[in-house]
């Protein structure tokens, strides 16, 4: 009987802790939260808090957790997003911006706007272990899918940096656009894309020779970057622009815009890889883009400064 | 206090007039006035890139190196004599809207390092709504601003020089 009552309690506890659904975390700067968007329903679904002003997010299917950057208050929030609730903010430097997981889901990367440094989070005790200097205001990290390598867009010297993360070493150092700002690495991890905020384009580097070798142009002032693997293209939110380039990646050219709200920032795609979502800053929604007819099929009012800027989406199968 | 003010005042000194990382966190400023006149009539008054200095009571002069062609430049002046120069981005006759971007910081103008701006013209039933808004990062480069170079600081100026303009346009088309 005692031993039923366990069971049935660490069932009903399992089934909690791992609710399934795909969900998109958005960083809310104005109101110093999160939206959670449970995107079967294209919905908020519930708000958690977070730190001042938070701007960049990465959501970890592992350990069910969202960290969250908020540069004003110069630390990282960490977020439960099953319970739905803030676990800790934890100090991280002068301006933590970019971040992104391992995808063994062990450590966080955190790049230091003012400090330029990334920092790394051990995610099971929650301290910073240690950092590497990298170049001027790093903004944006790109992590391989092999867990080796780490991409660096650093916004002030018009470079990328190529990391080894097991030897924490600079390997190489790629000159792109100007101003670049969000990078995204492919799923194969054959290649990195980067956005350039001042060129208005997309440095292409191939990461076997750590070489650009396509730039193409797209709208004004491009903030981020969302891969579709099956499509073989690439998904950039232009600030100044309110839309959102096509890159057909076996041309290296761009084949559409898609208006979304204004100043859109944070971008990523569904795991069916059948939809797009796209944070508006100044708009404070997020725009849901079918990728079959390449059309806004859905907005999504969050809270005020919609920003999510990094892998924002986290998916549970059943 | 008074040793990060020094060390931003420094700071400030030590980095090139077209600075470089500027606030991490963009801000946003958007104000609007509804005017009992008709869009076509408010569009004339503002729609030269440089007409800003008749409408703008905070601007005293300005001088633009190409009309509204795109990519045009103007200079303007502010009423403490600082200088500003503001990118022509784009310009849409029939939307009744131009966008445009400051190129050439001036923290004494305002301590701003980006700024985008959208200024737009729409008929509401015989009236207007004239919109301006805009997005900017601060320009002290460091994570801990003294006050004069804050977000806010920095907001409320811009704000201010906004809702001048707004509202001498309406009684310039009443």
């Amino acid at each position: 009987m005692f031993k039923y009552i366990l069971i049935t309690g660490l069932l009903s506890v399992c089934n909690l802790q791992t609710q399934a659904g795909t969900f998109a975390l958005i960083t809310n700067q104005g109101s110093d939260n999160v939206s959670i968007i449970d995107l079967d329903q294209n919905r908020v679904i519930a708000t958690v808090p977070a730190g001042h002003r938070p701007a960049g997010i990465a959501v970890s299917n592992i350990d069910h957790r969202a960290y969250v950057t908020n540069p004003e208050s110069k630390d990282v929030s960490v977020i439960d997003i099953q319970n739905r609730n803030l676990i800790k903010n934890i100090p991280a430097g002068d301006g933590p911006v970019g971040i992104a997981l391992h995808p063994d889901g062990s450590e966080v990367y955190i790049a230091d706007w003012y400090k330029h440094e990334v920092f790394i989070l051990d995610s099971r005790t929650l301290a910073i272990t240690s950092s590497i200097p990298v170049g001027h205001s790093p903004s944006g990290i790109a992590v391989s899918p092999d867990g080796l390598s780490m991409y660096i867009s650093n916004r002030d010297d018009n470079n990328v940096m190529h990391i080894n993360i097991p030897e924490r070493k600079i390997v190489a150092t790629i000159m792109v656009g100007k101003a670049p700002f969000g990078i995204t690495i492919s799923d194969s991890g054959d290649q990195v894309y980067v956005a350039n905020v001042q060129s208005s384009d997309v440095s292409i580097i191939d990461s076997r020779t750590d070489t650009v070798i396509a730039t193409v142009a797209v709208g004004l002032f491009p903030y981020a970057i969302a891969h579709d693997q099956r499509g073989n293209r690439l998904f950039v939110t232009n600030q100044r622009d309110n839309d959102v380039s096509v890159v057909d990646l076996a041309s290296f050219r761009e084949i559409k815009r898609i208006a979304v709200g204004e100043y859109p920032e944070g971008i990523d795609i569904h795991p069916s890889e059948e939809f797009v979502y796209v944070a508006s800053w100044f708009d404070d929604k997020v725009s849901v883009i079918d990728l079959k007819t390449l059309e806004v099929i859905n907005e999504i009012e969050t809270g005020k400064g919609s920003r999510a800027y990094g892998k924002f989406i986290y998916s549970v199968e059943d | 206090m008074l040793k990060f003010f020094k060390s931003g005042l420094i700071a400030l000194l030590l980095i090139p007039a077209l600075s470089l990382a500027h606030g991490p966190s963009r801000v946003k400023v958007d104000h609007q006035i509804e005017i009992n006149a008709p869009a076509d009539k408010v569009w004339g008054i503002i729609s030269d890139f440089c007409s800003i200095k008749d409408w703008n009571p905070a601007v005293t002069a300005c001088e633009s190196d190409n009309g509204n062609q795109p990519d045009s430049v103007r200079t303007i002046t502010l009423e403490n004599g600082q200088k500003m120069k503001e990118k022509l981005v784009k310009f849409n006759a029939e939307g009744t809207l131009y966008q445009y971007m400051l190129v050439e910081p001036n923290v004494d103008a305002f301590p701003i390092n980006t700024h985008g701006a959208t200024i737009s013209v729409k008929d509401a039933g015989g009236k207007t709504i004239v919109e301006w808004k805009g997005a900017f990062y601060r320009s002290f480069p460091g994570p801990t601003p003294p006050p004069e170079l804050s977000d806010e600081t920095a907001e409320k100026a811009l704000s201010a020089f906004y809702n001048a303009g707004l509202e001498n346009i309406k009684k310039l088309a009443e």
